[in-house]
């Protein structure tokens, strides 16, 4: 590719690499992430162009991308929030002031360190699943249809990410909405 | 702009959140971008016609995306992803390397030699290992061209793939393949004791040659600190396998048993275009 072609792809999609990145990882990284999403865009460009849906396509390799970040960040410094974090269907780690969409939350940091906590001691795709669903209220299906797999193995995956995080929170599962 | 090949994948059941109200994010994201246009978009368009609050979360991410890019140096960010991106090999950097034995692994694929190679052990600025394993892979197509191949990107029968691993330190490496079917192969060593390498990018000699079964494949690539032999390894995934009855997806407990860390990496076969 050359650097034209490139610069059409961040103007048709790096606002979306970018938002999500900031929702996911904060803004201090997020602009990192962009230019790392797009170097594995311009290395994977024939996988990338082949796929049916690229904003799917983009969409699951930042989300990939970013809570590896987390991860690897983590596991560095090994701090956890004090302040407990409640997973709930709502999409509870804010981001963008949109219409719609939850106000300034203070627990932000806190939440992302949780999250940061449960992202380094489950598998790449359990943290995937659940973001899609805790973080982003995908449905079942839509979760799904975006990872290529069924609905069901979506739903017991959810179960087990919920045994799993319940484990590592040492939260009752009462709590957990 | 280049867009996709195939026709954009349906919408589901409407891509609506878990509150049963709304779109998701990703699908409003797909409809900026113009994926949703045909009859598989018809749900959305239906909801949208009807959500005020959808609509202006719309209205939210047309303006981001234009505000993007307008705001963003799309040049400056343009020639820095060229300049990262291009430290990857290409097809301007193949030469011919002499390779060890070809080997076949049976049922699944056969290592054959391949004309690309960076420097072993050479230093990548644009991978960042952090301390732990790092696995990519290489594509080389039939038609000659090479690409890095994206987590759960599209191969084809007939593809042949090359690794490179980033190992924060020396050790004995590993590369075994869980397949759609079920069928754990090694690709690495085909035979014999797992090879030695220090800290550092390498990339592994030898290549593999995809075969035509489809499905989701799952490569698993270990760090051991022991010479463990080829089929050690292999055998340690089959009983994983065996105790997650079945799904590669939760082969992670039951592997921390070798003594070895890992790191995994999926793909999907699909047929040949």
């Amino acid at each position: 590719m050359d650097q034209p072609a490139i610069e059409g792809l961040y103007r048709q999609y790096g606002h979306l690499v970018l938002g999500r990145a900031r929702r996911l990882v904060g803004e201090e990284q997020a602009a990192d992430a962009l230019q790392e999403v797009f170097v594995r865009v311009v290395r994977g460009y024939e996988s990338f162009r082949r796929d049916a849906s690229p904003v799917t396509w983009l969409y699951r390799i930042t989300t990939n991308y970013c809570l590896n970040l987390l991860r690897d960040t983590t596991r560095s410094e090994r701090r956890v929030g004090e302040q407990p974090l409640v997973m709930t269907g709502e999409t509870g780690l804010g981001g963008d002031l949109e219409p719609g969409s939850p106000v300034h939350d203070d627990s932000l940091p806190e939440r992302r360190l949780m999250l940061a906590h449960i992202v380094a001691h489950v598998s790449e795709e359990l943290w995937e699943i659940a973001v899609y669903h805790h973080v982003d209220a995908m449905s079942h299906e839509e979760i799904a249809r975006t990872m290529g797999v069924s609905r069901r193995t979506i739903g017991n995956r959810l179960k087990e990410f919920q045994c799993q995080a319940l484990a590592l929170l040492q939260l009752p599962s009462e709590i957990v909405a | 702009m280049p867009g996709p090949r195939s026709a954009p994948a349906p919408l589901g059941d409407r891509g609506v959140r878990t509150d049963g109200e709304h779109l998701s994010d990703l699908a409003l994201e797909r409809w900026v971008a113009g994926e949703l246009a045909n009859d598989a978009g018809a749900p959305a368009h239906h909801h949208l016609a009807r959500c005020a609050e959808c609509q202006a979360r719309l209205r939210h991410r047309s303006e981001a995306r234009s505000t993007f890019a307008r705001r963003a140096d799309l040049a400056a960010l343009a020639e820095a992803t060229w300049r990262r991106a291009g430290r990857a090999p290409s097809s301007r950097r193949r030469r011919l390397l002499a390779l060890g034995a070809v080997t076949a692994v049976a049922g699944v694929a056969v290592a054959i030699p391949t004309l690309l190679s960076p420097r072993s052990g050479e230093r990548l600025d644009g991978l960042r290992a952090k301390g732990s394993l790092a696995l990519e892979l290489f594509v080389r197509h039939p038609d000659g061209a090479v690409t890095s191949m994206a987590p759960d990107g599209a191969v084809a029968g007939g593809d042949q793939l090359r690794f490179r691993v980033v190992t924060p330190r020396e050790g004995f490496v590993a590369i075994v393949s869980v397949d759609g079917a079920g069928q754990v192969s090694s690709y690495l060593p085909a035979a014999g004791s797992l090879p030695a390498v220090g800290a550092g990018a390498h990339l592994l000699d030898g290549a593999v040659e995809l075969d035509d079964v489809l499905g989701r494949e799952r490569l698993l690539a270990f760090l051991c600190a022991e010479p463990l032999d080829g089929a050690t390894v292999r055998e340690g995934v089959r009983a994983a396998l065996k105790e997650a009855r079945g799904d590669p997806t939760q082969l992670d407990s039951s592997l921390a048993r070798l003594p070895c860390t890992f790191t995994s990496f999926r793909f999907r076969k699909v047929p040949r275009s």
